[in-house]
């Protein structure tokens, strides 16, 4: 069995982390000046040492010297360099290198850096190409990095060596580093990548096809068309899970807008907070969003046409948050959170709110106000 | 002294402790039995019938229905005696099961001794002879047994009616929701009330059998103490609510205090409460589920009660209800009238039948040889000695660097724990699966969890009251070395298993139905499609 694994190293990635700059996006040669050394090389080193469990005939496909050849030689394995790059590299030679390693059909795109690498690749390959995140930089919002760069390489592995390989919606998110500087934390949803589906934690003997985060998205789906009344107004956020239902309903929805349904038809894609509110002032409305994996976001981040106005129209009750049990169980614990701009609004998120996780199947989920 | 004398136990022992076992699984790379049939071999050579038989069964097949006539001779291996017994040992040689090695890793399934002599009485032939459609009056004995059962399974529930019919957990618990749905019709509540509130942590059976019978499922997660969030549980409650069913302790092993509190809010909604209590190995003759306020429970003979699991059963899952509930009990029942045992269909309010005839006999008898050698103080010291096995486990394994005890740290647990290897595996990049592939070198293994993982990297660990304090030494010397390669020789543990005689399985083959195969004939059929030849 051969492998072919592309490779993108962002050297410039989490050069301003030590030197407290924050992230790196623009200010690389003034972290360099401050003394900063980019890890990413040896990061991704370290992730590519466990290829070496897949055998002969694993090639890295990838650019010239920091780009990612230096990483793969080091970690001695076979390298075939289709791209030119001068060091450092720019986000330009990240775009080019990623559009050039989907056309070439890599088995799996790697890449090392952070957020701002992950939105550069998500932008350009889209959500379908397999492609997973060594943690390298100095934010990791994006639910694209493995959690260590050891973890990025052994799930590489299995999922490689899995016939039927099955990937997962994985959130880009990123923060402006420009507001971050100045001290304002509001990460965005940028897109979706297509992420490895981790085999081990599909394939017990217990579990079954039918439990793919796909099929799961399908069915929360379906539960959720079915409980939609005529004579309400559903404002349905973005989200991969959202899509799901967003499809089943039908009519030219957006992945990354809010969309008002009145039942079950489409009244507007794509809606502006404004457009929102007029939509709900005379009318019953419930929302339904989905919540950022790991982070648990529900409103504020990626959906703020969710205003604290109407939020408030709507109600903790008025909410759904369609969540698989895998996404509940990636909080460890920790609440929903309800970012709004009004406090007294997000205090009242505060308690349970539904969630459908399933169909005909419901979990009652903890909101806290951000 | 002669120079040739050797201490021939001198590996095994360091300071007194026994070190890690040599140990190697057979290897025998046997046929499947379908491979090994020769044309003709017989294993047991039939005289022929005589001709008083012959004429006195002669018309027996025309008796039949003509649809249960078989048109051929089954296709049986044909094989002698003495290569079907070698063909069975070598294979039992290549497993690892209760009766050989130390399987308190299995948790959740309270593996424990079950002991030899009562297999024996549920093999005598004044057992195993029985059929179930014999007169009552000649099984009077087996009925007395019934009967006393389920008068033991009501003290140690606290319930008042008890049917032993369910043939596993899982059709108790389906049985348990049938006697549900049956309350439901009788108080004309099943349009409005549909809904079931179960636990992450549940048994998956609990939520799959609402959902048989139609109800929808609403799951609790756990609080930052491991116990089913009380908040999520009153958000969820409303007058849609049916039933709560849940387990305490859950996996996790940890007690929840507050299971009465849980109790009263459902039952103050209007919804009736089921205690899945199909391991109850650490609360016998402790806590009970009556008092905790439950309505309905079922126990698995198969596990507090020292049954086999069998590879899957045949099992008994005991459901137990209160008086209000005993009339949709499945039918039939046992009935003692004026010193005499019958079998009596139940009324009409019965849910029927779950099972066949009155359930698995024979593990009933086992449970009940079982209970009766132990007495009510017997049973209560089988789960105080398996609470103090688990926590004296608890206090070793803990010690092992990268493994934790989610949850409510500090605190000791009932009968089991389900233990984390996050940690480790952020460290090395090694997982669970891949650290119980390697236990299994040193002949012992461990079980994950249910999936979805709610505790990342798990191992759940039950050691009951069988197993010695050796025993569990072993078991935790074996942890303590997989976790050490795993941070020493991360290569060692990604290549395991290195003394098993089946390598590491592409899981891949189980999701994909075009290469199953479920039968010997399938397996025929499936390499035909796939333009292969089947063996001669």
């Amino acid at each position: 069995m051969t492998f072919r694994i592309g490779l993108i190293v962002n050297a410039m990635a989490g050069l301003g982390g030590a030197v407290a700059l924050k992230g790196s996006d623009g200010v690389a040669d003034l972290a360099i000046a401050l003394g900063a050394v980019s890890r990413a090389t040896e990061r991704a080193c370290e992730a590519l040492n466990a290829l070496h469990e897949l055998g002969h005939g694993t090639t890295i496909i990838t650019g010239s010297t920091s780009i990612g050849e230096d990483a793969a030689r080091a970690a001695g394995l076979p390298v075939e360099v289709i791209y030119r790059t001068a060091t450092p590299s720019s986000v330009e030679d990240t775009i080019a290198l990623a559009r050039r390693l989907v056309l070439l059909q890599v088995d799996l795109l790697m890449f090392a850096g952070g957020d701002g690498t992950a939105r550069d690749i998500a932008e350009c390959i889209g959500n379908e190409f397999p492609t997973l995140g060594i943690p390298a930089g100095v934010k990791m919002y994006s639910a694209s990095f493995a959690t260590t760069p050891a973890a990025a390489g052994s799930l590489a592995v299995r999922f490689l060596r899995t016939r039927a390989r099955r990937t997962r919606q994985s959130e880009v998110m990123d923060l402006d580093e420009e507001g971050l500087r100045c001290g304002r934390t509001q990460p965005s949803l940028f897109g979706y990548v297509a992420t490895p589906e981790d085999p081990r934690l599909l394939q017990g003997k217990k579990i079954h096809s039918q439990d793919g985060e796909a099929v799961q998205a399908q069915s929360i789906a379906i539960s959720a068309a079915e409980s939609m009344r005529p004579d309400t107004v559903y404002l349905i956020g973005p989200g991969s899970t959202t899509w799901a239902l967003k499809q089943t309903l039908g009519g030219a929805a957006s992945m990354l807008g809010v969309d008002a349904y009145e039942g079950r038809e489409l009244l507007m894609g794509d809606a502006t907070a404004r457009q929102l509110e007029e939509l709900t002032s005379d009318r019953p409305a419930r929302a339904i969003v989905t919540c950022i994996g790991g982070q648990g976001h529900i409103f504020g981040r990626g959906n703020q046409q969710f205003s604290a106005r109407i939020v408030k129209r709507i109600g903790r009750r008025g909410i759904s948050v369609l969540a698989t049990p895998k996404k509940l169980i990636s909080l460890a614990g920790r609440p929903f959170i309800a970012d709004l701009d009004d406090e007294q609004v997000a205090a009242e998120m505060t308690g349970h709110v539904e969630v459908i996780c399933g169909y005909r199947s419901k979990s009652f989920y903890r909101c806290e106000a951000f | 002294m002669t120079a040739s004398m050797q201490n021939i136990s001198a590996h095994r022992f360091t300071n007194g402790r026994a070190n890690l076992r040599r140990f190697h699984q057979a290897r025998w790379d046997e046929p499947v039995i379908f491979e090994l049939s020769q044309a003709g071999e017989r294993g047991v050579l039939v005289p022929s019938v005589e001709p008083q038989v012959a004429s006195a069964a002669e018309g027996v097949l025309e008796r039949l229905p003509g649809g249960m006539l078989r048109k051929a001779a089954p296709a049986l291996p044909e094989m002698s005696q003495n290569r079907v017994l070698r063909h069975y040992l070598r294979l039992s040689q290549q497993t690892l099961g209760a009766d050989l090695n130390v399987d308190v890793g299995q948790g959740t399934c309270t593996m424990k001794y079950n002991p030899k002599i009562n297999e024996q009485l549920a093999r005598d032939p004044r057992m195993s002879d029985l059929h179930p459609l014999q007169d009552a009056d000649t099984v009077q004995g087996l009925l007395h047994v019934f009967h006393q059962v389920q008068a033991i399974m009501m003290e140690v529930s606290g319930m008042d009616a008890v049917s032993l019919q369910p043939r596993s957990g899982s059709q108790a618990i389906y049985g348990n929701f049938a006697v549900l749905r049956a309350y439901q019709e009788a108080q004309g509540t099943c349009g409005t009330r549909d809904e079931v509130i179960t636990t992450i942590f549940s048994h998956p059976s609990d939520a799959a059998c609402a959902k048989l019978l139609g109800y929808k499922v609403i799951t609790l997660y756990p609080d930052a103490e491991g116990n089913p969030d009380i908040d999520a549980l009153r958000a969820a409650l409303s007058g849609r609510t049916a039933a709560l069913i849940i387990t305490n302790p859950e996996d996790t092993g940890i007690f929840n205090t507050k299971i009465r509190q849980f109790t009263e809010l459902v039952r103050a909604a209007g919804g009736l409460c089921i205690y899945d209590q199909a391991n109850a190995n650490g609360l016998l003759g402790i806590t009970r589920a009556r008092e905790a306020g439950f309505d309905m429970c079922h126990f698995n003979l198969h596990k507090t009660f020292a049954t086999p699991h069998a590879c899957g059963g045949p099992a008994v899952g005991a459901m137990c209800v209160t008086r209000e509930l005993e009339r949709f009990l499945p039918s039939p029942k046992v009935v003692l009238r004026e010193g005499r045992y019958s079998i009596e269909s139940s009324g009409p309010d019965s849910i029927g039948k779950v099972s066949a005839f009155m359930g698995t006999a024979s593990i009933v008898l086992r449970a009940y040889a079982w209970a009766m050698n132990l007495g009510a103080a017997g049973l209560r010291e089988v789960a105080e000695i398996a609470v103090l096995n688990n926590n004296y486990m608890m206090s070793e394994l803990l010690k092992i660097p990268g493994l934790s005890a989610p949850y409510a740290p500090g605190r000791r647990r009932i009968e089991q724990v389900r233990y984390s290897w996050q940690k480790l595996s952020e460290d090395t990049g090694i997982h669970t699966e891949q650290l119980g592939i390697r236990a299994a070198d040193f002949g012992v293994h461990y079980w994950s969890s249910h999936h979805p993982y709610v505790v990342p990297e798990p191992a759940t660990v039950e050691p009951t009251e069988s197993y010695s304090r050796a025993d569990l030494d072993e078991f935790i010397d074996v942890m303590r070395q997989v976790a050490h390669e795993a941070y020493t020789d991360p290569r060692k543990v990604r290549s395991a298993p290195h003394n098993c005689p089946v390598h590491q399985v592409d899981a891949a083959v189980l999701d994909d139905p075009t290469r199953w195969a479920m039968t010997w004939r399938a397996y025929q059929r499936k390499l035909r499609e796939h333009g292969l030849v089947p063996n001669a």
